[in-house]
């Protein structure tokens, strides 16, 4: 009772919040069918003027469903929890994440999930312009459901990372530049502009190393049935060491960022 | 009465860094930088009973905020003590968050962009207030503060004095015993500056809480605070009723006369002439043991008095001869 009363309160906080620029709502409503076109149109000139029917694992169809499903798990997974932390500390608001009854973790991470949810209000667009689109394809019920999971540690694993990195605004007072940095680090090594097979094979051994393509590509390729059972299962665990690994090192250094606010030992 | 909050040798200092203008030293400051130590209180003691009403007050950078800021818990303290409603606040926050309520006047908790109502409900499910409580709680301070037509407005396009008044909803939602207010008034007009104070004398009132308000507004403290604490440089300067503090510092009297004729006055020497016509005079005289100088009674006998005006000397007036130079 007490846990679903409080999710629904933060629900509705986080859907009026999402949709108080009408405008903007409905712009991005829009914009993201209207990339996934895009893309469509591009790869359909590039597969008319190939000579193989499959380019880097990819057949027609395969990549099209890529770009299709990265925008829906690029909304869900989507998360600025950094932005949040480094302005409210900047402007001094912070301060009222610290005389609330709540974990500050805690709180961002069930906003955060809620946000994830809101932002996907563009998929009825994007599913009728995928009906038009997307070419006949196989797929299994239970790479449907391997593709869940691996969403769900998706959101996690981006969360718990975008919070670390959100975290170094209490060390130094600009973060713009730490957040360029990391976003643009994120969307090559993620998969969004262009799948990882496309990298040359020494990228793509860095990338398995990193955290990226377990928010973004990973999921998708489990869907497309690249992966074996066997294959699914190992990146499944290592989707959940990365989880585990930043929401630790999160809670720690948050700890530190709260002693840090709070002027310890000067 | 029971102790709300004891405080005793509360002490915090800041390192505060700084730079010199030139290239040189801003490429120095990379590796090496200067350091002051600000002693923000220098190790304050006081003790506050449940129900009280008390007024914090102290010129810009005396330490009122920090103390604000250590009982709330957002502030390790350097050295000292202090215990709120049983709690240490920077030890035990969470628990100690569902007893008190906090306002920064600087610092909204209100979100920008949707209406305080919303921010309301957020509350709501933070603090665990059931449905029913909050609606009637929520009803009730809206219509003690006037915010019918304002609570439902995004915060953006609430003017300061609003978007206050529903930052005090905010902080008071989960009916906490003690609320601390960081500036409240600032930005009220009169009308919303008297609702406020009949407001925290109604809950104070009704729920008996524990209320501590810093402020720069001496009318704040006349209408609310029956004792005061002056803090001055990381000092406690003076802790006592508001009415002692006027009787012990106020040594003179304003006296105003007006003449029915012209008249010239010679002033004995221990009186300080401030203004002067044919019909008015204006002068301080001193007090001695609490009582009006003969010379006063003396005026109104032998002169052709229409008018006089006794008063004492403004209470801005006292607190600012204090500031700037400390307890006699």
């Amino acid at each position: 009772m007490g846990l679903v009363r409080t999710l629904l309160g933060f629900a509705k906080i986080q859907f009026s919040e999402e949709n108080v620029y009408r405008l903007d709502s409905f712009i991005w409503m829009l914009l993201v069918p209207a990339f996934f076109l895009v893309e469509y149109f591009l790869w359909r000139a590039i597969f008319s003027v190939s000579t193989q029917e499959i380019i880097r694992g990819f057949t027609f169809s395969g990549i099209v469903i890529y770009f299709f499903l990265s925008h829906i798990v690029q909304a869900v997974t989507s998360c600025r929890v950094d932005s949040e932390i480094s302005r409210s500390v900047k402007n001094g608001k912070f301060i009222k994440h610290l005389v609330r009854p709540i974990n500050f973790l805690t709180y961002s991470f069930i906003r955060n999930c809620w946000r994830a949810v809101f932002r996907v209000k563009f998929l009825p667009i994007l599913l009728i312009i995928g009906y038009f689109t997307i070419p006949s394809f196989e797929y299994t019920s239970l790479n449907l459901l391997f593709f869940i999971i691996t969403v769900i540690f998706a959101i996690t694993i981006r969360f718990s990372f975008t919070f670390l990195f959100g975290l170094i605004s209490f060390w130094t007072k600009e973060y713009w530049g730490i957040k360029s940095i990391r976003q643009g680090i994120h969307m090559f090594f993620a998969g969004s502009v262009i799948p990882l097979t496309f990298f040359p094979s020494s990228l793509q051994t860095i990338s398995k190393y990193m955290p990226f393509q377990y928010m973004l590509y990973v999921p998708i390729q489990t869907f497309l049935g690249t992966y074996s059972t066997v294959e699914v299962m190992n990146l499944i665990l290592v989707q959940v060491i990365w989880t585990a690994a930043f929401f630790g090192m999160s809670l720690l250094v948050w700890k530190k960022a709260h002693t840090r606010f709070m002027g310890v030992g000067v | 009465m029971e102790t709300a909050i004891k405080v005793s040798g509360l002490a915090k200092e800041y390192k505060t860094y700084s730079r010199e203008e030139s290239f040189r030293a801003s490429i120095r400051s990379l590796f090496k930088r200067d350091f002051k130590i600000k002693h923000a209180l220098k190790g304050i003691d006081f003790e506050i009973k449940t129900g009280e009403v008390i007024g914090l007050i102290g010129p810009n950078g005396a330490g009122k905020s920090t103390a604000i800021k250590v009982l709330c818990g957002v502030l390790y303290p350097t050295s000292g003590e202090v215990k709120s409603l049983g709690y240490v606040p920077w030890k035990q926050r969470q628990e100690y968050a569902y007893n008190f309520g906090v306002v920064f006047g600087q610092k909204s908790q209100l979100a920008w962009d949707i209406p305080p109502n919303d921010t309301y409900h957020l509350l709501k499910v933070l603090y665990d207030i059931p449905e029913e409580t909050f609606k009637r709680r929520l009803a009730h301070m809206v219509k003690l503060l006037s915010l019918e037509d304002i609570y439902k407005r995004p915060t953006r396009g609430l003017s300061l004095g609003e978007r206050m008044k529903c930052e005090v909803v905010a902080a008071l939602l989960h009916k906490p015993k003690l609320v601390l207010l960081d500036e409240p008034t600032i930005g009220m007009d009169v009308v919303a500056k008297k609702q406020l104070h009949n407001f925290i004398k109604q809950i104070n009132k009704d729920y008996n809480t524990t209320f501590i308000i810093t402020t720069h507004d001496m009318q704040d403290i006349e209408k609310l605070c029956k004792r005061v604490i002056i803090i001055n440089t990381g000092d406690i300067v003076y802790d006592g009723p508001l009415a002692d503090l006027c009787k012990k510092y106020v040594t003179n009297k304003l006296i105003e006369v007006r003449f029915e004729e012209k008249t010239h006055v010679s002033l004995p020497k221990r009186c300080t002439l401030i203004d002067k016509t044919p019909y008015t005079i204006k002068f301080e005289v001193p007090l001695k043991n609490n009582k009006l100088d003969p010379f006063v009674a003396k005026l109104v006998g032998e002169y052709p008095v229409a008018d006089i005006t006794i008063s004492d000397p403004d209470i801005e007036e006292i607190i600012r001869d204090i500031y700037q130079h400390g307890t006699r």
